[in-house]
């Protein structure tokens, strides 16, 4: 670069630092600052409710109906999980989870890269059914598989449940894979297929590599909403695959008004969900309004 | 890329085609399998009297629309069907003013506020249960901080969730800290892409802050309000944890929304039949709205 | 190696016809370049070739195998993109290697392979790197490469020069032909540059609007082109046209509505008052003493150093492109006198463009 590249440089007197700040720029300043102080202001008032439970499940059990913020930490609460079912259930809900998110990515992944590829008529009508899926109420569903499942056998069981949820998941993946496979140029599958792939091979070592960020995220969102659900847990579990959201209830109705317990038992439940949301928070929009909104 | 209009069975593109198929063929019977055929289940079951009691006396279509009839005289349905347009409609209004606020509020690119509005994340994404518990414990005047705070400044105030006035406001109130995380992100999102050059020329025009939203802001995410309004009307059919854990559907049947009411005809009373049909009902109201959502909200895919 | 032949090629996309039955023989070892304006064609039948798109009608061979229906894998082609198609998650040396591979080759030979091209396109110390890393003309070489690797029966290149800066441009370009006097590999060469056309093919296709216009070697399409477009379109800069009528009373010549007259060597097909075009390259113009030929008034002069391009106004108002290779020393505004050389004038039909000498 030359010289004549070069930024002017004032010099040092003149400079911001050597000035006193005129009127107008202080005032801009606690301005530009007064939106930081009122948006964490906000997040404080927000947040409380749910940074109460959170700080409720490190409380003694004693000192629960007592204000006072100040309290020795204890994990009593957490520890009284132990016994009991609760345990079993958190195994259970990873376990649904993961068979869940496992199965719609299975089934759904391949689906999903079809769609993309390939026009035909009536995918509008394969959109509208797949969007509809999504946004049923749980009631119209859980009916006829609770009935079925009596039948069948397959009440109270991870791997009914893990079916059930396919319902919404399904969808999820089919919606949210077809933006990420889209993102993938067309001519590189092309190239591979003058290389010598066959179409599935060149989505197995060309597409899917690419777009397996999004496919992680699309993971992720499916194992938070399975993790969520409390509905269908609900009606079609009893003691065998009981979820945790659900066995979380039994503390309420049949052990008492434990609070520290809810409390506890609450921190945990939400704690990986949360941290998998800090993760994939960039992918969130995209996965709640599947199906319903422009990209 | 080649439409389909090639000939032949044999060759690539014929190949390519029955790929595809293979790569679909297994979600559109999964799909099938666990949602068409529940659904046309339920639509057979609710023209039945089908009830735990005696399954297989109940299960017949002597007269499919009784169902049907006794939805339009039970009073406690129609209860249910105003209820949860109150708190529906309350509570997305509630969320979607929240939600714009607080987008308008953190739009900016400091790295402040851009945890902030991760951390603003956290209601939506907790567990539906996780919440209901956070709120029933702010609403039992026992353990509750606002509760206790409000009795130190001397005004003591009851439960909200046992007055049956205050109730269903408190259940809308719940649901829109656990939802306005939606329109927030929704609206930040669409914030970002508003051009700088119409802002900038009208600053220069002279509008203040207020003009400059109403006239060049606001129209940009009218759009994306109606949307995030829609979807959240949807999913509000769907709200059970909250009240499940804070009112039960009291007290009495003050809270007692359309979901609910059909959840304790169905695994209360175990009459399948009845509940099939008030689910018929709720599909029907989904359909249309989602049908509305589709329309307005399209996602290109089939124009590319 | 193979002789290619398209025969008969129809093509429609839904109801509209793209291509329009097309004939193009390419023998064992020629470079035939395809050339033609945007939506001509010549990517789409480059890409039938290829088998990445299917034909309505009509046959591909190679090497005399009917290969309509053949997946792309099995045709034994191999194609160079536009924009590379390198796979961004495989480093240059997986992505070179990558046919071999999926063959099934052991990797001791697909690294004999690897190395073996790498060396040709001067690509040993890139291996490691992936395509992101690479500049845009390292990432053209080795698409080039990727091709090479699988020895096959036919290269096709799509465009693979426009997404270059000029300079690299030329020296790719140089590249391209000496690999083909190396490999002697068929090779078909989609452009809508006619001077890579030009410079690169055994014979250049002039396609227009999915139809051939003609086929034949670069300096037969430049000399003798068979009809107005082909003429407009080999060339740069492009030849002159100035519409008049034939006049075959007396010494055959072209008169234009303004008077002007502009001579032909030879009398041409045509009958006398036929509306005619009368085409001259901007090389085959002679400069005249004051007085003679055509009166012309000078608008720009550009000199590019081998020659000078004069645009002008010849009487009448037709705008002319005279390029002298001698250095003239005239101004915007001045006065010339020019005199197209009759002996390399081209004539061709106002209305059909087909040619008429």
């Amino acid at each position: 670069m030359t010289s004549a590249d070069a930024t002017l440089t004032l010099p040092a007197s003149l400079t911001a630092a050597a000035l006193p700040l005129p009127a107008t720029r202080r005032a801009g300043w606690l301005r530009r600052q007064a939106r930081g102080l009122v948006a964490i202001a906000l997040l404080l008032v927000v947040m409380f409710p749910f940074l109460w439970l959170v700080q409720l499940a490190f409380k003694p059990g004693a000192e629960i109906f007592e204000d006072s913020l100040l309290f020795v930490p204890t994990l009593e609460g957490f520890r009284s999980l132990l016994q009991g079912n609760f345990l079993k259930s958190f195994w259970n809900s990873l376990a649904v989870s993961t068979l869940s998110t496992g199965l719609s990515l299975l089934i759904g992944v391949p689906a999903a890269y079809a769609l993309t590829r390939w026009q035909f008529r009536g995918r509008r009508h394969v959109a509208l059914w797949i969007l509809v899926t999504r946004m049923a109420p749980p009631i119209a569903f859980t009916i006829p598989f609770f009935l079925a499942y009596r039948w069948l056998g397959l009440q109270d069981t991870i791997a009914g449940l893990a079916i059930v949820y396919l319902t919404f998941n399904l969808a999820i993946v089919i919606w949210l894979m077809q933006t990420f496979f889209e993102a993938v140029p067309t001519a590189l599958e092309e190239a591979a297929y003058i290389d010598g792939c066959v179409v599935w091979q060149a989505f197995w070592r060309i597409t899917l590599p690419l777009a397996s960020p999004g496919l992680a995220a699309t993971a992720v969102l499916c194992f938070i909403f399975s993790w969520n659900d409390f509905f269908y847990a609900l009606i079609l579990t009893r003691t065998n695959a009981i979820t945790a959201p659900v066995a979380i209830v039994n503390f309420l109705q049949y052990e008492g008004w434990e609070w520290t317990k809810i409390a506890a038992s609450g921190t945990l439940v939400m704690f990986p969900v949360v941290i998998f949301t800090v993760l994939v928070r960039t992918y969130l929009v995209r996965g709640l309004t599947a199906g319903g909104v422009k990209d | 890329m080649s439409t389909l209009t090639a000939q032949s069975g044999l060759g690539w593109e014929a190949a390519r085609r029955r790929a595809f198929l293979w790569g679909l063929l297994p979600s559109l019977a999964v799909l099938l399998v666990i949602t068409l055929v529940p659904a046309l289940a339920l639509l057979v079951a609710s023209f039945t009297p089908l009830s735990l009691t005696d399954a297989a006396a109940t299960f017949h279509f002597n007269d499919p629309l009784v169902n049907y009839r006794h939805l339009l005289e039970d009073e406690r349905f129609l209860r249910s069907i105003a209820t949860q347009l109150k708190l529906s409609i309350s509570s997305v209004a509630l969320q979607l003013a929240v939600g714009l606020g607080l987008a308008l509020l953190l739009n900016g690119r400091s790295k402040l506020l851009g945890a902030t509005r991760t951390v603003f994340l956290i209601p939506m994404v907790l567990p539906p249960i996780v919440v209901a518990l956070i709120w029933k414990i702010m609403y039992t005047p026992d353990v509750s901080p606002l509760h206790r705070a409000l009795e130190a400044v001397g005004l003591p105030v009851r439960s909200l969730i046992a007055n049956p006035d205050t109730a269903l406001w408190a259940i809308s109130i719940a649901d829109t800290w656990q939802w306005f995380p939606f329109t927030m992100l929704m609206v930040l999102a669409t914030l970002q892409m508003v051009p700088d050059d119409p802002l900038e020329a009208a600053s220069l025009d002279g509008a203040n802050r207020w003009q400059l939203f109403r006239y060049i802001v606001f129209p940009y995410i009218r759009p994306v309000l109606v949307v995030c309004g829609l979807f959240r009307l949807i999913d509000s059919f769907k709200a059970f944890p909250l009240i499940y854990v804070l009112t039960d559907g009291g007290p009495g049947t003050v809270t007692e929304v359309t979901n609910y009411y059909g959840f304790i005809q169905a695994f209360n009373f175990s009459y399948w039949g009845y509940a099939s049909a008030i689910a018929m009902v709720m599909l029907a109201g989904v359909f249309m709205l989602s049908w509305l959502v589709g329309r307005l909200g399209w996602n290109d895919h089939d124009k590319r | 190696m193979a002789a290619l032949s398209l025969h008969q090629i129809v093509k429609h996309y839904g109801s509209t016809p793209v291509i329009h039955g097309v004939d193009i023989a390419i023998q064992d070892g020629e470079f035939v370049a395809l050339v033609g304006p945007s939506g001509c064609g010549k990517s789409t039948l480059l890409r039938a070739i290829a088998g990445l798109e299917a034909i309505s009608s009509g046959e591909i061979r190679l090497g005399g195998r009917l290969i309509n229906d053949v997946a792309p894998k099995d045709r034994n082609i191999a194609m160079v993109f536009q924009n590379y198609a390198l796979y961004p998650h495989m480093t240059v040396a997986q992505n070179l290697g990558f046919s071999l591979k999926l063959q099934g080759e052991d990797k001791a030979s697909i690294q004999r392979r690897v190395d073996e091209v790498a060396a040709i396109l001067g690509l040993e110390k890139l291996l490691d790197r992936t395509p992101r890393q690479l500049s845009g003309g390292q990432r053209q070489r080795v698409a080039m490469g990727r091709a090479i690797v699988r020895q096959p029966d036919a290269f096709l290149f799509d465009e693979p020069l426009s997404n270059l800066d000029a300079k690299l441009r030329v020296q790719v370009r140089t590249e391209i032909k000496a690999l083909h006097q190396r490999l002697g590999t068929t090779t078909v060469y989609v452009t809508h540059d006619q001077v890579e056309a030009m410079t690169l093919a055994d014979r250049i296709v002039v396609l227009k609007d999915g139809v051939v216009e003609q086929v034949g070697a670069p300096l037969e399409l430049y000399d003798r082109p068979a009809n107005a477009f082909v003429a407009g379109f080999i060339g740069s800069p492009a030849m002159n046209f100035i519409p008049g009528r034939l006049h075959l009373d007396g010494a055959a010549r072209v008169v234009t509505d303004d008077g002007l007259h502009l001579p032909l060597a030879q009398a041409p097909q045509g009958r006398h008052g036929d509306s005619v075009l009368y085409g001259a390259r901007p090389e085959h113009f002679a400069l005249e003493a004051s007085g003679d030929g055509l009166a012309a008034q000078v608008r720009a002069v550009e000199p590019t150093g081998s020659e000078t391009q004069v645009a002008v106004r010849l009487e009448g108002g037709h705008d002319i492109l005279a390029a002298f290779r001698d250095r003239i020393d005239v101004r915007p505004g001045d006065a010339l006198w020019l005199r197209p050389v009759a002996a390399q004038a081209h004539l061709f039909d106002a209305t059909s463009g087909a040619r008429l000498n």
